[in-house]
């Protein structure tokens, strides 16, 4: 039973095949959103599927001037991450597989080795398209780690723990939301660099750099860096909702909570035009001074009214 | 269209050879009357004003007269017009006061003080004259003003080396000059800034040499021609220069007028005439692999000499250029939905250099030309470029009338403005999608296209295709406009216009959007004028370029547009221009479909077209589109040049992109609206103008320093 | 038994291949030398009037993702060698689409010195699309098409 349970949570439930499931589902949600923002009607419902599927099928073709294991190794890495860390999230309203205290950072740390992944991907080949989409990336990267980071660890202070579990059922009673309001919009918007979302999608440009990181790569490997994006987003969607909306602690809760970010991810996304990459990086600059100006502010007053 | 009165007696017709029947009742009789002379330069002056105005004819005669009167004019070649006659000084006034409410007058000609009166009365211009003594250059001054001025100026300036002059047209001046003479004549027109340099033409005029006998080579005979022509408003003066064909050779211009460097690669490749002090003489025009010493618009040029050259595969890799990282952009790539190649040189992600590499979709349609009939050509020119084909038929239509001495129809040219109308709103929509999507604001993309289906219906419904609508057929056009296809284009226009207003209000008021155009890529009114921008491009930056406002051709006369202009000169000005510009289409439209002509749809045409040579230019939504057409009386014509208004704007874009941001480059091209259907069709444009801050910098000061 | 199990496995294998690969279809655009009707036909198909992201046809930038290469125009000298080098960047399977009169025969460039032939001259093409230029539900249709031909192997 002792190692029945760990493999059943890595392969399948909450880990695994349920989740990649989940992050297709949401996928696809995303994109019919988006299409129906813009007055189209969108994909089928099974379309990141056959997406996924088909790449599976198609050549694996490794570009000349490459560094072979890294190229096919990195995808890997960047899904076991995402993999990794869904076992800490409270995944359809059930407590995380695992936990223990600090397991926040260890997520927030986990979903940054997908994205760093993705940039050594891109340093990895010889187009020059991947090369500056790699750079972009890590750009990025350091611009949005620190608030995203500052932002997710405010309702850590508050709930006086570092568990995603205890924080989670803290929440259960306290509306975040409603006292760090700041917090919530630059995680959310935190999560948008991540995923790489416009318009935060300066890195995968596809007027200027054709596909950034991800040009050279196709099959397999693009498939893998797509279902860890697609994991990436659930388990970020599932965070934000327990540190903020009042935790989850039902399926229902999961879903309806989850779903409503996922609107306004997708309503975010077709309100703006694409910041430019040096412009990005002056956003989120201001961004970090927000929370940390928040972060006074709690500390401050929070001592005796949010405790 | 403005109207002029004209006085017949004295000033068009000398009655003098009847004066001793005067108070004798057969003064009018006709055969007497048909026997008056038009005063000396009369009739030449009234055609030149008939371009731009309805002229008005009236006359102290008896009312029995006036069908004499109107025979007379039209016999003697006056312009066409309404004829009023009045015998009396108080019956003129009472006419005038009538004539007030069916026209708008400019002006009034007369001979005698109480003409004036009756001029005031029109509330126009008076010019009295002389009798019989016309000065008609004061006519001329005060009714045509800039365009005779700049005639004027273009002939004192240009007499020094002059060899030849002619004026075969009213608003074309024919400068013959010696090839030597090039440069001083180049450098008078620029430095007064007189106009901008439209385009530059090579002729073969002569015929091939024999085929050589065996084992020696042929001697090609004869001159080639290259025409230099310069517009300002609807004057265009071409400086002819004449070079051997054996030894083609001419000094290049671009000293004097940088921006013709691309016009002089053009010439260059397609007729073998080395340029000497060409900035960048190398390849440019035609594919890689060609042979060297093949130059396919020469009239001896046999397609089976093209034996390809093997070419060096160019490395997919990192140029070897002293480690400079380069970002290559195109054939193939998502910006562009058409192959160009550009090359942007990087320093992180700031541009430091821009180079371009046309020829992907060259076709050699100049050539083709030469091969087809006239009426075949109409097709072939329209597949040019799918986004403007009408504004290419329709300046073909109108040159090869006008070489013919056809006018088309009223209603024709009406259906034709119609048809431009609709196609500049399909393609400004085209573009305001197409760059959004350059920004990556794919939200409006969408919802611009999916307006832009509106005006796709009513083409589909008007012409029975989407694109490519063939409305033009030389001497008219082949489609009628129904009732039914007029609502259905006034509902389609109310739509349109609605949405307009919105997306004006979006590009200039949403924060985000703004932040990727205001300010960016900004071409002041000096750069402009100095690399030949035209169409919007100019329009937004301050430059008054606009064949339809300059140079009304067709039936803008009768439906005139406004002139768009902003003078911030950067993207959203660029945006704000192709969006008021759609205003001024839907009202133009709307004007049309008010007012249609009746009548005929087309006029005959011969199937021979007499020889002779013209320039035709309209404005098409990227900018003044110029055709030179030339024949030699046969069933094919001689030479058909294309000049595109890409062709004038690559240039300034290639120069204003240093400096920017890498985000920033396909918004910058998008800027421009290139279409490189348009250019290739003739041209390949290689540039290794791969400029370095420092290169520009000095070619600023040195610009400067003249 | 064995045998059965391994063709039974097979079948389905290649049964999702099939339904995977005529479900997303995701596409990459090149001019060869059009005139630019029939590329703004194929952007207007992706536009919402026509949407083919309905049917999972995304246009792509980079020919590593592409399955299918929509190629427009008469493929002219200069862009001969790119327009093959495109096609041998994409992954198999590939299949190519060539839009309008011109890339089918050649059109009214036909002749033109600058012009090689229509695209079957340079790669081997999957459907033809005729067209001057084909309308969108056009070229929704020929991909459609193709895919059904897919199926039916």
């Amino acid at each position: 039973m002792n190692i029945l349970g760990p493999i059943i949570n890595v392969l399948f439930f909450p880990a695994g095949l349920f989740v990649l499931i989940i992050g297709l589902a949401y996928l696809w949600v995303d994109r019919k959103l988006v299409a129906q923002f813009q007055n189209r009607i969108g994909p089928r419902w099974f379309q990141p599927l056959a997406d996924v599927v088909k790449l599976f099928f198609k050549e694996e073709v490794v570009p000349d001037g490459v560094d072979a294991r890294f190229f096919v190794g990195l995808p890997i890495l960047a899904l076991a991450a995402a993999l990794t860390t869904a076992l800490y999230v409270p995944l359809v309203g059930l407590q995380g597989a695992y936990n223990f205290p600090g397991d926040l950072i260890v997520v927030v740390y986990l979903l940054s080795v997908v994205t760093m992944s993705l940039a050594l991907a891109g340093s990895n080949t010889a187009s020059r398209f991947s090369l500056i989409g790699a750079t972009r990336t890590l750009t990025q990267l350091f611009s949005y780690e620190a608030p995203f980071l500052l932002a997710l660890l405010g309702p850590a202070i508050v709930a006086h723990s570092w568990q995603i579990n205890t924080i989670n059922t803290y929440a259960g009673t306290h509306w975040i939301l409603l006292t760090q309001p700041i917090g919530f919009v630059i995680a959310l918007v935190g999560l948008m660099g991540k995923l790489e979302l416009p318009p935060f999608d300066a890195p995968e440009a596809e007027t200027e750099i054709v596909a950034g990181a991800m040009t050279d790569y196709s099959g397999r490997g693009l498939a893998i860096f797509q279902l860890a994006k697609a994991v990436e987003m659930v388990v970020g969607l599932t965070l934000i909702a327990a540190l903020y909306l009042g935790g989850i602690g039902n399926p229902i809760d999961f879903f309806a909570k989850t779903l409503i970010l996922l609107l306004f991810l997708a309503g975010l996304q077709s309100l703006f035009t694409r910041f430019r990459i040096e412009q990005t990086v002056k956003w989120w600059r201001y961004a970090a001074l927000l929370v940390l100006a928040q972060w006074v502010i709690m500390v401050v007053l929070g001592q005796g009214v949010l405790s | 269209m403005k109207a002029v009165l004209v006085f017949i007696d004295g000033i068009l017709a000398d009655w003098r050879q009847r004066q001793h029947l005067g108070g004798m009742p057969d003064f009018y009789k006709r055969e007497v009357v048909m026997k008056d002379m038009p005063v000396a330069g009369a009739v030449g002056c009234m055609q030149e004003l008939a371009q731009r105005y309805q002229l008005v004819y009236i006359g102290a005669r008896p009312e029995s007269a006036q069908a004499v009167t109107e025979e007379w004019l039209q016999a003697a070649h006056f312009p066409k017009g309404p004829v009023y006659t009045a015998r009396t000084h108080a019956d003129r006034l009472v006419l005038a006061r009538q004539l007030k409410d069916q026209f708008e007058f400019a002006g009034g000609i007369g001979t005698r003080w109480n003409d004036n009166q009756l001029h005031l009365e029109l509330g126009c211009l008076s010019i009295i004259l002389k009798e019989f003594e016309i000065e008609w250059d004061t006519v001329r001054r005060y009714l045509l003003g800039k365009e005779y001025t700049a005639l004027q100026t273009a002939l004192t300036l240009l007499t020094p080396w002059a060899k030849a002059t002619s004026q075969p047209e009213t608003n074309r001046l024919d400068v013959t000059i010696e090839a030597n003479d090039l440069i001083p004549a180049v450098k008078a027109i620029h430095a007064s800034h007189w106009g901008y340099l439209a385009a530059i033409t090579g002729l073969d005029p002569a015929t091939p040499a024999k085929p050589a006998p065996a084992g020696q080579t042929a001697v090609a005979e004869g001159t080639l021609q290259a025409l230099y022509h310069f517009c300002a408003g609807a004057i265009i003066v071409t400086l002819r220069t004449h070079t051997s064909r054996a030894d083609a050779r001419l000094t290049s211009i671009c000293g004097v007028i940088p921006a013709a460097s691309l016009f002089e690669r053009e010439l260059s490749e397609m007729f073998g005439i080395t340029l000497t002090g060409l900035p960048h003489p190398d390849r440019l025009l035609l594919p890689d692999e060609w042979p060297d010493g093949v130059y396919p618009l020469r009239k001896d040029f046999d397609p089976a000499q093209i034996q390809l050259k093997p070419v060096a595969v160019a490395s997919n890799g990192k140029n070897g250029k002293s480690g400079k990282f380069i970002v290559p952009i195109g054939p193939q790539h998502p910006a562009l939905k058409e192959p160009g190649h550009f090359e942007f040189e990087v320093d992180g992600e700031t541009v430091t250099g821009a180079s371009v590499r046309l020829g992907y979709v060259h076709r050699g349609i100049e050539r083709a030309t030469e091969e087809r009939n006239w009426t075949q050509n109409l097709y072939l020119l329209e597949r040019i470029c799918g986004i403007c084909s009408h504004h290419h038929a329709f300046a073909y239509a109108l040159g090869v009338e006008k070489l013919a001495g056809v006018e088309a129809p009223p209603r024709a040219q009406a259906i034709r403005e119609l048809a431009a109308g609709l196609e500049r709103i399909h393609s400004h929509l085209l573009w305001l999608g197409v760059a959004a999507h350059e920004a990556g604001f794919e939200t409006l993309f969408m919802y611009s296209w999916r307006d832009r289906e509106t005006v796709m219906d009513i083409l589909e419904a008007f012409t029975g295709n989407r694109v490519n609508y063939s409305v033009n057929v030389l001497g008219g056009v082949k489609l009628d406009m129904t009732d039914e296809i007029a609502a259905s284009i006034r509902r389609g226009l109310d739509f349109l216009e609605e949405r307009t207003h919105h997306y004006l209000k979006v590009v200039t008021t949403d924060q985000a959007f703004l932040r990727r155009t205001r300010g960016v890529g900004t071409l002041t009114k000096e750069q402009a004028e100095e690399f030949g921008v035209v169409g919007p491009m100019a329009r937004a930056s301050g430059l008054t370029r606009d064949i339809r406002v300059e140079s009304p051709y067709g039936a803008y006369k009768l439906f005139p547009i406004e002139f768009v202009m902003e003078t911030a000169g950067d993207l959203e000005a660029k945006f704000i221009v192709r969006l008021r510009e759609l205003f001024e289409s839907y009202k133009a439209i709307r004007n049309i479909l008010d007012h249609l002509p009746v009548g005929d749809l087309t006029a005959r045409m011969p199937r021979k077209i007499p020889a002779g040579e013209t320039v035709s230019r309209v404005e098409a939504p990227r900018g003044e589109l110029f055709y030179y057409i030339q024949s030699s009386g046969g069933e094919m014509p001689a030479r058909v040049k294309v000049r595109t208004p890409s062709l004038c704007n690559f240039s300034s874009v290639l120069q204003v992109a240093v400096g920017h941001q890498l985000a920033d480059m396909p918004m910058l091209l998008a800027g421009i609206d290139p279409c490189f259907s348009c250019n290739d069709r003739m041209v390949v444009i290689n540039g290794d103008e791969t400029w370095t801050w420092e290169q520009l910098r000095r070619y600023g000061i040195e610009y400067y320093k003249k | 038994m064995a045998l059965s199990l391994t063709e039974t496995w097979q079948n389905t294998l290649a049964s999702i291949k099939t339904w995977a690969f005529t479900n997303s279809p995701w596409a990459i655009h090149y001019n060869s030398g059009s005139c630019n009707g029939c590329d703004i036909e194929i952007l207007a198909t992706l536009t919402p009037r026509y949407d083919l992201e309905r049917f999972g046809v995304i246009l792509q930038g980079s020919p590593r993702h592409a399955d299918v290469l929509i190629c427009t125009g008469p493929v002219t000298l200069q862009s001969r060698d790119r327009l093959k080098r495109t096609y041998e960047q994409m992954p198999d399977p590939k299949f190519v689409v060539a839009v309008g009169s011109c890339a089918t025969s050649g059109g009214v460039f036909l002749g033109c010195y600058g012009v090689v032939g229509h695209i079957d001259e340079v790669i081997p093409v999957n459907a033809y699309i005729p067209g001057c230029p084909p309308r969108p539900e056009a070229i929704i249709d020929g991909v459609v098409k193709l895919l059904q031909s897919l199926q039916k192997k």
